[in-house]
């Protein structure tokens, strides 16, 4: 039996500051690509809307820019945790890919922060997302290109971009049955019983232990506040 | 202990099957292939979607990607909206009687039918349109080309698109001056009130919101053929593409 870091009767930190930062960033890029690549995609919604360079101009800057919110955190000292979780979406042990194989019914023991199903959405996004970075600069800047490749290209793009949204999709719906899990992306905290009831082989470590009380850096903060007032 | 778990951690991260990254890869080199090949992938399933989508492009099954729809370009970013009423078509350059057509005396000409699979050069091909419009060869007739002229040159109201044709090209009853399409008025994202209508080429030499039609001794090339199109856009036999050739 291992000891229980200290701390873990309270609540427990799922998502920092950098981490939630990056999600949402993310999330208002990519749901703008969704919403502009259906204008320039769909003709009643083309005509209805009209300014398509401008519409088009928004889609590449948005693509262009939607993986630097990841790069610009991971990429520092204070990326630590975002680093952490991220190393955590490659591997799966044997009693994750019999979960997959069986999602839900097999309980959640041996489930860690985040469940297999999780760690497949978060890949499967990032490499839908970096073929979309790839066919859309082919399409935008490959004009020399042989005429097979651009609508290789096409083709591929718009496959790929069906396939992400309906991820996107199934992410907000999973989200929206999950309240628990949800709110841990707005408030970064989960209570220790989410965390029994969903990811009870993770191992909070010494940073994600909250204890009910405010982190260490709240604390200080108070402290120097309360000097000041003094 | 605090380095208990950090140690933890790291041997059940280095143990499991490293699953996200060959589903990672595996997208990536999906998404590789998918671009060498999609143009053939392309084919496959717009032929199989074909039955399913209408070529209008309205309709849910027509928004599956490689159904074979029109799609609706532009280059200008805006589709230009003219009513018949303010329609006008130019023929001047090297011709006897430079005129300008409204929508009535374009209509005035024979009716000319033509249904056939409309090719785009980037692969999309909607099988059997039904055009209406007046033959191009007596629209010039109309203006009377004189002698030095070969060619001829049109330009959009969008103000920006161009394309031109020979004047043998242009004479082949598969080239029509059209006002309808898929038996209604053509649609202003389609090139309404009167766009070009080139059969046996690529989709591109069907310049859309006809404007002006310049009779010259040689053509400049076109707004794509400018970026490397090639000029003379017969399908299956131009761009380094095979389609079945279109037979009008």
């Amino acid at each position: 039996m291992r000891k229980r870091p200290p701390g873990a009767a309270g609540s427990l930190l799922r998502f920092d500051g950098v981490s939630r930062l990056v999600h949402w960033a993310t999330a208002a890029l990519v749901l703008t690509l969704v919403a502009t690549g259906l204008i320039l995609y769909v003709p009643a919604l083309s005509l209805a809307v009209g300014d398509r360079l401008a519409v088009e101009d928004l889609h590449i800057a948005c693509g262009l820019a939607c993986g630097l919110p990841l790069a610009l955190g991971v990429s520092g000292p204070w990326g630590r945790r975002l680093r952490r979780d991220l190393a955590s979406m490659n591997r799966m042990s044997a009693a994750e890919r019999s979960w997959l194989r069986r999602p839900g019914h097999g309980g959640s023991a041996g489930l860690a922060k985040f469940n297999p199903g999780q760690k497949l959405n978060a890949t499967a996004v990032a490499g839908l997302l970096v073929v979309l970075l790839a066919t859309g600069i082919l399409l935008r800047w490959g004009t020399g290109l042989a005429i097979s490749w651009r609508t290789g290209a096409t083709f591929v793009h718009d496959w790929f971009a069906l396939a992400i949204s309906v991820l996107i999709v199934g992410h907000v719906l999973f989200a929206l049955v999950h309240p628990g899990a949800l709110r841990s992306m707005v408030t970064g905290r989960v209570s220790r019983s989410w965390q029994l009831r969903h990811a009870p082989g993770w191992q909070p470590l010494p940073d994600e232990a909250l204890a009910g009380e405010p982190a260490p850096v709240v604390r200080a903060l108070g402290e120097k506040r309360r000097a000041r007032a003094r | 202990m605090p380095g208990e778990p950090r140690e933890l951690e790291q041997t059940a991260a280095a143990t499991g099957a490293p699953i996200g990254r060959r589903l990672f890869l595996g997208i990536v080199g999906a998404g590789a292939v998918g671009v060498v090949l999609g143009s053939r992938l392309q084919a496959v399933v717009g032929d199989a979607l074909s039955s399913l989508a209408s070529p209008s492009g309205s309709g849910l099954a027509s928004l599956i990607p490689g159904a074979n729809r029109f799609r609706l370009y532009t280059v200008t970013g805006s589709f230009p909206e003219i009513t018949r009423a303010r329609f006008h078509l130019e023929v001047g350059g090297l011709v006897e009687r430079p005129l300008v057509l409204d929508d009535a005396q374009l209509r005035a000409l024979p009716r000319h039918e033509i249904v056939a699979d409309f090719q785009c050069v980037t692969g999309w091909r909607v099988p059997k349109v039904a055009w209406a419009g007046a033959r191009l060869s007596d629209v010039i007739d109309l203006a009377g080309p004189q002698r030095s002229a070969h060619a001829l040159e049109f330009a959009s109201s969008d103000g920006v698109y161009t394309e031109s044709l020979t004047i043998d090209e242009a004479r082949r009853a598969d080239v029509l001056v059209a006002y309808e399409m898929l038996g209604a008025p053509i649609t202003a994202g389609h090139g309404g009130p009167v766009r070009l209508y080139v059969a046996p080429m690529y989709g591109y030499k069907s310049i859309k919101w006809l404007s002006s039609i310049r009779l010259v001794g040689a053509a400049a090339p076109g707004y794509w053929e400018r970026q490397g199109y090639a000029v003379q856009a017969w399908v299956g036999r131009s761009n380094g593409r095979h389609d079945a050739p279109i037979d009008a």
